[in-house]
């Protein structure tokens, strides 16, 4: 991991390590009294196998992920799941809901309609997850970003941060504390696109690609729902 | 005359960065603006010896710094004083620089004559009490580097080197970065200085040939190795934090045959005990490479005169590096970022990064002299200018020797100055 730390005037010291996870570049900046750099740097490394973890778990476009090996499961078979896959994939579940469909991690599915997420559930019980479909593709990039802010910011005040920045792919971002920048504490969630050529986000209502440059920005306490709420800002300004 | 006030926000602002006082482990020259903000109604009274091209580049900018007045002007050329009265109309002109030098409204003064006259100039105004910006290389030979230098430090006076670059925001950027590791090991610097042309000025009158020209004469110049290497040879050992063992070297004539003594093809090598190489060439016959120092060291690469850098691997977040800054000394301006998000397949074609988040605006003249004229005015000699200045005159010299006699020559320990600012503890696990 590249770092670099500075001891700060008020006896604090400070580290920022950047590295790439989940298909983006992760930029941290941490602060904490009384403390060493390699301290520091443990906690950043701590946050660095999370990312990874959750990446394993939720990435798509790794074909040995869970979530691949869930997409590739007999129909009708239920999968125990992982803590951390079920947790995203409950969470998903529930902003589909609440957005009115708006949000929709299975969008990429071939065929997709409105009704397609139906196909899978989740028992709470047994922890797994079945797909009465086949050929469900279960999309959780972006959202797995925002997921990852708020498993990160625990993680931070457990490590005894007072203050960090943490920044996925500079469209999630979180701050704590007393930091400086145009962030303060919460998250700060960007969707769009950067090109006019770029198109990577689907309307789930129409099934068509948001076409256009431009972007949306929320500020929101929760990056899940940061990232949630910026598509469909983003989905709603194009449609 | 411009009214232009320089404060210390200004100066910030032209440095384009955070701030100064991260900056004092690699630059602790700029000390010199520490008190900025309280001799706005100071003057400095400077006399310019040898108001040629170079010494009226330098003008433009003293006649513009509200603090300071060029009072007097001595050169043997009467065509340049002439033309250097329309920068400094009110300057008293000498032909003889000693009368100059005898004028007690002239508090400092500027040397941009020929190599070969500097240091009889440069012992002359330190005995008369004058404090010294000296053009580089500031001596003929290595030892009279040696004792313009003591000299300097009997008498106690201000003595800057026109070594520009120890105050280019660029330069002085990017050795925060590559002293705080963030290149890796440095273990090559690789310096050229490539032109396309003669290197002649229009002569009026063939007696005034080595007068006007005097670049191209043994006599008076040691070419491209004191004119160009000097100030790239710096940026090396800059970099490095320490001084080469060795260096070796070639040069000839190749090219420009009309006449002229000194080589218009130069190449040395510049080596290190632990094994680090600094290679420094220039040559006048082909610019396609122009002029650059590449700092190469594992992690990545510095381009400091194109303003770039490139990491071997993801390069840290400009923005997140100035949050780090910011922190550490309080300035919390804003720092705008967030976007749609960054895809490392968009980042695989490696165009660098601009060091100041920009191309860059200034080589650093100005703030030299700007630093000269604090300088004076505070009676403060800022730390280490003046030993980076020697170290860069002593090791052009030293690799224009190794050329002439075409030998590998160790390290000239008896112009050792007593410099040790390479030892930090930071350093020292840098280049271990």
């Amino acid at each position: 991991m590249q770092h670099q730390s500075r001891q700060l005037p008020d006896g604090s010291t400070a580290l920022y390590a950047w590295f790439e996870a989940m298909h983006t570049r992760v930029d941290l900046l941490l602060r904490k009294k009384d403390t060493a750099p390699s301290s520091l740097l443990e906690t950043a490394e701590a946050v660095r196998a999370l990312l990874l973890r959750l990446e394993q778990a939720g990435n798509r476009f790794e074909s040995d992920s869970e979530i691949s090996r869930l997409c590739k499961a007999s129909v009708g078979m239920p999968v125990k799941l992982s803590d951390d896959l079920f947790d995203m994939l409950r969470l998903a579940l529930h902003y589909h809901s609440t957005t009115g469909g708006l949000f929709d991690i299975t969008v990429n599915t071939p065929g997709h309609t409105a009704d397609t997420i139906s196909n899978v559930e989740l028992s709470e019980a047994e922890r797994t997850c079945t797909l009465h479909r086949s050929g469900i593709v279960l999309d959780l990039s972006g959202f797995i970003k925002g997921y990852a802010i708020d498993r990160i910011k625990p993680l931070l005040t457990n490590h005894g941060i007072t203050d960090a920045l943490v920044s996925l792919g500079n469209s999630s971002i979180m701050a704590m504390g007393d930091v400086p920048g145009n962030v303060k504490d919460g998250c700060l969630t960007t969707s769009g696109n950067d090109t006019a050529d770029r198109r990577h986000i689907i309307n789930p209502l129409t099934g068509e690609y948001v076409c256009g440059q431009g972007s949306a920005q929320v500020r929101t306490a929760s990056g899940a729902e940061g990232e949630v709420m910026a598509k469909i800002k983003f989905i709603q300004q194009n449609t | 005359m411009d009214e232009k006030k320089i404060n210390r926000r200004d100066f910030l602002r032209q440095l384009g960065v955070a701030g100064a006082g991260i900056l004092a482990a690699t630059s602790p020259w700029l000390s010199a603006f520490g008190e900025l903000d309280h001799t706005s109604s100071e003057l400095c009274r400077i006399g310019v010896i040898g108001p040629g091209s170079r010494g009226q580049f330098l003008m433009s900018f003293i006649a513009s710094n509200p603090k300071a007045k060029i009072v007097a002007m001595a050169d043997i050329y009467e065509p340049s004083l002439q033309s250097a009265l329309k920068i400094a109309p009110d300057a008293k002109t000498y032909k003889d620089y000693r009368a100059l030098l005898s004028d007690k409204n002239v508090d400092a003064v500027v040397v941009a004559t020929p190599l070969n006259t500097h240091y009889q100039i440069v012992m002359d105004a330190f005995d008369a009490g004058k404090h010294v910006y000296c053009e580089k290389t500031i001596g003929y030979t290595m030892e009279e580097c040696f004792n313009m230098y003591q000299k300097h430090l009997e008498t106690g006076r201000i003595f800057f080197t026109g070594q520009q670059r120890l105050f280019d925001p660029r330069y002085i950027q990017v050795m925060d970065l590559v002293h705080r590791g963030n290149f890796g090991k440095i273990s090559h610097v690789e310096a050229y200085w490539n032109r396309n042309g003669d290197w002649r000025r229009e002569v009026p009158s063939p007696e005034l040939e080595r007068l006007i020209n005097w670049r191209l004469y043994k006599a008076s110049s040691k070419g491209l190795m004191t004119e160009l290497g000097c100030h790239q040879i710096q940026v090396g050992t800059w970099a490095m934090q320490k001084l080469p063992d060795r260096v070796m070297g070639h040069g000839g004539i190749t090219f420009w045959k009309d006449g002229r003594e000194v080589h218009d093809n130069v190449h040395c090598i510049y080596s290190f005990n632990t094994g680090e190489t600094l290679n420094y060439g220039s040559v006048i016959s082909n610019k396609f490479y122009g002029l650059e120092e590449k700092i190469l060291g594992n992690l990545g690469t510095v381009e400091p005169e194109t303003g770039k850098y490139f990491f071997e691997q993801t390069a840290p977040a400009p923005a997140f590096l100035q949050m780090l800054n910011t922190w550490e000394n309080k300035l919390f301006d804003e720092i705008p970022f967030a976007g749609t998000s960054w895809a490392p397949e968009s980042a695989n074609v490696n165009k660098g990064q601009y060091i100041l988040g920009e191309r860059p605006k200034t080589d650093g003249t100005s703030l030299n002299t700007d630093a000269f004229i604090e300088a004076v005015i505070t009676g403060r000699q800022p730390a280490r200018i003046a030993e980076e200045g020697y170290y860069a005159s002593l090791l052009a010299l030293w690799g224009f020797e190794a050329i002439e006699k075409g030998e590998v020559l160790a390290f000239p320990e008896q112009y050792k100055i007593d410099y040790a600012p390479y030892g930090t503890k930071l350093n020292k696990e840098l280049l271990s």
